[in-house]
């Protein structure tokens, strides 16, 4: 026993006892580690490691799962399968539990011969259920059809009246338009006369005056 | 470290640390060597998912495993219950060394003390005694906590103490 590892011992028995037991606890400790003495030899070591390497080591395989759940798993596949058969006996032909549910009729059959008459019963209802299903496809059929027809019908209408109401509103402005246009026209042929007006009559004045001049200077030649 | 060498290399530094720790148990020696082959071999079997850092703890949990298999089984001895190491080769022991311990008193005593012990108590007496190792190692292997060893050091050199007092 190394001396650090007595010292810490001594320590820790300290802790739990007085000193003089602890001095008596370490000397059973010190004899216990006399059995580290046990060692085989290195020449039988070397034999057996030789041996034991000759086994070949385990490769993982795939399903290679702990013991333990293989019962949940064979509970797991138990559920799912008696799940699907019971949702297969629903099926109709055409989907795709129908061969599960064909299936478990024949395995059925081998075991009990008498479930034929059983599975006569349940093609007839199997047929009446799909003309049930395709007149009801055919009804639904109809229903969109006219659906359909008839709301077409009404966007077509609602287009047609957007579109006359387009054309009036596009007509209305036009003609707004226009009247603008000639009010516009209208007064700007009022301004321009208005112009010409005190044009003429600026002209009238200054002819005037003039005249008045040519008057008062041919009055005096005179 | 998958190579044969490594694993030769484990198998001498350890294997007499796990012969010990299964003989102090079992106090059989020849019944010791064959579960340290099955020990071996387990480990060989898996030595690929060997992590290097945690090779002595997990060859003493190895170890345990086997013990209580061992003592589930209720079989006295194992002689050739190793399928895979009684294909390859007969098993074989240092007879030698058998003798020795065999002759060797102080052992003798040692043993007969022991043998009156619980298992937790011979496990950490086994770890902490003869094994050196630190309080902390020894509760990872027993997966108990490091408080937990020095209470049951404790008691298990009281008890100790006191066979080897009533033998005198």
């Amino acid at each position: 026993m190394k001396n650090n590892f007595r010292q810490d011992l001594l320590e820790e028995i300290k802790d739990q006892a007085s000193e003089k037991e602890a001095e008596e606890l370490l000397e059973v400790a010190f004899k216990l580690n006399n059995l580290s003495a046990i060692r085989r030899s290195y020449n039988f070591k070397k034999a057996q490691v030789k041996k034991i390497i000759s086994v070949k080591p385990q490769k993982r395989s795939f399903f290679a799962f702990p013991k333990i759940l293989i019962p949940v798993f064979a509970a797991l596949v138990l559920l799912l399968g008696s799940s699907t058969m019971v949702l297969a006996q629903k099926s109709l032909p055409g989907s795709t539990l129908y061969p599960v549910k064909r299936l478990s009729e024949d395995m059925i059959v081998k075991i009990n011969p008498n479930f034929k008459q059983e599975i006569i019963q349940r093609r007839l209802e199997e047929e009446k259920e799909i003309k049930k299903a395709e007149n009801h496809a055919g009804k639904e059929k109809d229903i969109i059809e006219e659906k359909s027809a008839t709301t077409e019908a009404k966007e077509k209408n609602e287009i047609k009246t957007e579109s006359q109401g387009s054309k009036k509103e596009i007509e209305e402005t036009k003609e707004e338009k226009k009247i603008e246009d000639k009010e516009n026209n209208n007064q700007v042929k009022g301004a321009e006369d208005k112009k010409d007006k005190s044009n003429e009559n600026k002209s009238n004045v200054n002819h005037g005056n003039e005249n008045k001049e040519n008057k008062n200077a041919e009055k005096p030649e005179k | 470290m998958n190579s044969k060498n490594d694993f030769e290399e484990i198998y001498i530094q350890y294997s007499d640390k796990i012969y010990r720790f299964l003989y102090v148990h079992l106090q059989d020696a020849y019944l010791s060597e064959d579960l340290v082959s099955e020990v071996f071999i387990k480990a060989w079997k898996n030595w690929k998912n060997f992590k290097p850092d945690f090779i002595q703890a997990w060859l003493y949990k190895i170890a345990n495993n086997t013990l209580i298999d061992f003592y589930r089984s209720k079989k006295e001895k194992k002689k050739v219950s190793i399928e895979d190491y009684a294909e390859s080769e007969e098993l074989s022991y240092d007879r030698e060394f058998i003798e020795e311990i065999h002759k060797n008193e102080e052992i003798k005593k040692l043993n007969k003390a022991i043998e009156s012990l619980p298992k937790k108590l011979k496990d950490v007496a086994i770890l902490r005694f003869i094994e050196n190792l630190s309080a902390k190692e020894a509760g990872k292997i027993l997966k108990i906590s490091e408080v937990n060893v020095r209470v049951l050091q404790h008691r298990a050199l009281s008890k100790l103490k006191e066979i080897i007092k009533n033998e005198k």
